[in-house]
């Protein structure tokens, strides 16, 4: 079995020779993007409305790259997913603003009780199936939202007015790992177990693969980093309402995943950015705005089910062909069964 | 030494209906089996019995010795392996990511190692995709690492589905109709492939297949099941003969498939 | 009034709602019956109606039944054109894109009437239905409005079930329904069945939907909630089965009642969802419905 390999397109190479150039120029990208939006923002070129809005783009990123986790790269339909990033809100606004405990220990509080969360819906729930899990999930949301709703404690259905302790570059750093972290997982042996739980769950499960404990550990890990982005969500907003963690927001979340591409990251990262962007030109018309992504998500499940980056993942090697990483399995029109 | 596999008495029963009736059957180590029968035997529910997708309602199955209590991806690590009548692959998957998707049961680094990509993440990820392409190479499909399983051609893709199921490192691989739609040509490649790829891997084989020219070649024993039950079982000579296979199961058309080979 | 006479009135009180959850679930689970599709734009359609219903008794000043029936139409013409534009194309699609189309579907439709008819709450003009109030049993209360809601879900289900069991159409959607692919080789056409069960499991939530609006505002995003609770009753009383959609209906209504009285009305909204995941886990078959294996 050494042969010598006639043509492998693969890891095998890149594996010895980890990409540091390429790590480099993406961490210096990064820091650049971090550093003019931070300069031009505090110089007051951009003007609040813009900050804010690259601040909910961030946000807005990692709940479609987690939501992507659970929905488009393990197959499970999730109809809930602002549910955990209101315990991960609540949590951390318990833990920082009631309790005094410091910002970060909040968030990262705040995102392992969305953990738990996850954990805790996701062990019953995850044997059904996907239609009956994503009513589930809506069901397991809704309840939270009535709990908050008549607990004194966190405010009742005013919610809380915690201060704004996150910022852009909390929330772009943050988003950051958040992408890096969730993208190295697909892109491992357990990643493409997971994958292979949504091409074929009885398949997977004969050739080895725990499809129920690996379902529910991508729910706890797409629920934890829902619960992060919660937790900036509501030390940035200054304020929060049980009804901002209603369904209506899991909806708008799975818009985000769909637009961009069932599992696809940089496609839930595009689907982050540009509804994001459009939301904030179309904000004078809001109900107007409403109907057009509605249309837009009917619209793109009738001619462009894939989304608009579909599978495939954009990657700078593509602008820069110096950063060449690996191929991955290219174009491909997300049917399946 | 004790077989890979024995079912004693087994049988299962679905609402009113028995569709295993009290089975017994043994596969010693490296040793390959023929279970065949009509239609609707009950020859797909005995594999979905051993791998622990069903539980007999009555009987015993032992591995290795030692009676069967798992689900089905713990038996799968145990080395239990088994390849779908209507393929089941991983469609959007690359060819080479179906193989390594059938090794992740041993994979041996955890979700952290994954995220942060830890040395052993790289370590083991090289040492997984040498083996997995080597397994492909094996079965030629090696310049097809990187195509999507499912724009393979039909005879590939049941080869990918071979190739997928060794990738667990079996001791016991089981063969749900390998040789459906393929021709006398591919068929007569399939038979060799698996004789060498048992010999080769130290496996105990059982093979479900209609094709009766791949079952007299191949098995060393074969099995015969109508309505649930065990009719008959000894070498393909014997099966051959047997009046009692003939006549009031395999029927005309198998007598002349048989008497072609 | 005694405990008992309350209880009695919670009951009634109970009935009535469980009523209308009961109405929109029959399309519920006649749709998933043929499909196997969570239609989350069914509670829109039962909202469309509602509108319907206001603006042909208070703009075009008809009389109650003729709004009522006309209403009915226009929500079964509705239920068939988003079954032909939304659903249709994506029958050989998975799964998961029809879910999601309904869902744009479900909002396309909540936005839509919020920008047409602003997202005020509207009440039905006084005076739509004669009022009486009827009292027994030492103080129970019952209203003519109790009364058309039972009277009409009754006739309504009656109906249903002997077009179902009776009909060659209604035979098509129970043969369809059970195996669609041997269906259509047996020569029943399957998307003229399909088209139907949308027709008529929209007429029914448009019947709710005007009944609901003479006693409570209607407004555009009204048909989320009844939606989704009727969707837990079509659940409970075990999806795809007609019966089981009323039953579950009525069990949903009257525990949301008796959750009230007991002094969790906070929680009201929560019970549906509390049943559909015990019932998810316990017995997903629901009350009226068999297990079934995947197959291998």
């Amino acid at each position: 079995m050494a042969t010598q390999p006639a043509k492998i397109p693969a890891r095998t190479s890149t594996a010895a020779l980890y990409p540091w150039r390429s790590m480099g120029i993406s961490i210096l990208g990064m820091v650049v993007v971090w550093g003019v939006v931070q300069w031009l923002s505090q110089s007051g070129v951009l003007n609040l409305f813009i900050t804010q809005t690259l601040v909910i783009m961030g946000i807005n990123v990692i709940l479609a790259v987690s939501l992507n986790l659970i929905t488009g790269v393990t197959g499970q339909l999730v109809l809930g997913h602002a549910a955990f990033m209101g315990l991960g809100c609540y949590f951390a606004a318990i833990l920082t603003y009631k309790m005094g405990l410091p910002f970060p220990v909040g968030l990262i509080g705040g995102g392992l009780v969305a953990g738990l969360g996850g954990l805790v819906i996701g062990l019953p729930t995850l044997r059904l199936r996907g239609d009956y899990l994503a009513i589930a999930t809506l069901g397991f949301g809704e309840i939270l939202r009535i709990v908050y709703q008549n607990w004194d404690y966190v405010g009742g259905a005013v919610g809380m007015s915690p201060p704004q302790l996150a910022n852009w570059t909390w929330v772009f750093w943050l988003a950051v790992l958040s992408v890096l972290i969730i993208w190295h997982l697909v892109d491992s042996s357990h990643g493409r177990a997971l994958q292979a739980i949504r091409e074929n769950e009885i398949a997977a499960e004969a050739v080895g693969v725990a499809t129920t404990r690996h379902k529910v550990t991508a729910f706890i890990i797409g629920a934890f980093f829902a619960g992060i982005a919660g937790g900036l969500y509501g030390f940035y907003n200054y304020a929060f309402q049980p009804s901002s963690f209603d369904f209506l927001h899991s909806f708008n979340i799975l818009v985000l995943v769909v637009l961009g591409g069932l599992g696809s990251i940089t496609g839930s990262i595009v689907g982050a950015v540009v509804v994001t962007a459009l939301q904030a030109a179309l904000q004078s018309y809001p109900y107007i705005q409403n109907v057009i992504f509605a249309l837009l998500l009917i619209l793109m499940m009738l001619f462009r089910r894939q989304g608009l980056l579909g599978r495939y993942e954009f990657h700078l090697s593509m602008i820069f062909p110096g950063l060449r990483r690996e191929e991955k399995g290219g174009h491909s029109d997300g049917a399946r069964s | 030494m004790e077989p890979v596999l024995e079912l004693e008495q087994v049988s299962i029963q679905f609402g009113g209906l028995k569709a295993v009736s009290d089975v017994d059957l043994r596969v010693e180590s490296q040793e390959l089996v023929g279970l065949i029968g009509p239609n609707g035997a009950g020859k797909t529910t005995i594999f979905n019995l051993i791998t622990g997708v069903y539980e007999p309602t009555n009987g015993t199955l032992r591995y290795l010795g030692a009676p069967m209590h798992a689900p089905t991806h713990r038996l799968a690590q145990m080395g239990i392996a088994r390849t779908f009548q209507n393929i089941r692959l991983f469609g959007q998957l690359t060819v080479l990511e179906n193989v390594l998707i059938a090794m992740h049961g041993h994979v041996s680094y955890g979700w952290f190692d994954a995220m942060l990509r830890t040395p052993r993440y790289w370590r083991t990820e090289a040492a997984m995709e040498e083996e997995a392409i080597a397994l492909l190479r094996r079965f030629g499909l090696e310049t097809h690492a990187q195509d999507q399983a499912r724009n393979l051609p039909y005879g590939s893709q049941r080869l990918l589905e071979i190739a997928r199921a060794l990738a667990v490192h079996p001791k016991l691989l089981l063969l749900d109709e390998p040789a459906a739609g393929m021709n006398a040509q591919e068929s007569a490649d399939l038979v060799q492939l698996i004789r060498t790829v048992a010999h080769d891997f130290d496996l105990a084989v059982l093979l479900i297949e209609h094709d009766m020219s791949v079952v007299m070649n191949l098995c060393e024993r074969i099995y015969v099941l109508d309505y649930g039950a065990v009719i008959a079982q000894g070498p393909p000579e014997e099966i051959r003969q047997n009046p009692k296979v003939i006549e009031a199961y395999l029927g005309e058309e198998a007598e002349q498939a048989i008497a072609d080979h | 009034m005694g405990f008992f006479q309350m209880l009695v009135q919670q009951l009634l009180n109970g009935l009535s709602q469980g009523a209308i959850y009961a109405l929109i679930a029959l399309g519920y689970t006649m749709v998933y019956g043929i499909m196997r599709l969570i239609n989350f734009a069914h509670g829109d359609v039962y909202m469309v109606g509602a509108f319907c219903g206001f603006f042909l008794t208070a703009d075009l000043h008809w009389p109650f039944p003729a709004a009522l029936v006309a209403s009915m139409l226009l929500t079964s013409l509705l239920g068939m054109i988003i079954e032909r534009a939304a659903y249709r194309p994506l029958w050989n699609a998975p799964r998961l894109t029809m879910l999601i189309t309904a869902i744009g579907v479900s909002l396309f439709l909540e936005n839509l009437f919020i920008v047409l008819v602003s997202p005020d709450p509207r009440t039905y003009p006084a005076g739509v239905l004669p009022q009486h109030t009827f009292q027994f049993f030492g103080g129970v209360r019952f209203t003519l409005n109790d009364v058309l809601f039972w009277g009409v879900t009754a006739v309504l289900t009656f109906g249903l079930q002997f077009f179902v069991q009776n009909t060659r159409s209604g035979q098509a959607m129970r043969a369809v329904s059970f195996d669609s692919d041997a269906a259509s080789l047996m020569g029943i056409d399957v998307g003229q069945t399909v088209s139907l069960t949308f027709a008529v499991g929209s007429f029914l939530a448009g019947a709710a939907g005007v009944l609901i609006g003479t006693v409570y505002q209607i407004d555009p995003l009204m048909g989320i909630m009844p939606g989704l609770k009727a969707f837990v009753a079509a659940v409970l009383g075990g999806i795809g089965i007609i019966p089981g959609a009323v039953v579950g209906g009525l069990i949903l209504g009257e525990v949301e009642s008796l959750v009230s009285w007991a002094g969790f009305s906070n929680y009201r909204d929560a019970v549906a969802f509390i049943i559909l995941i015990l019932i998810l886990l316990v017995r997903p078959s629901g009350l009226f419905g068999s297990t079934a294996k995947e197959k291998v």
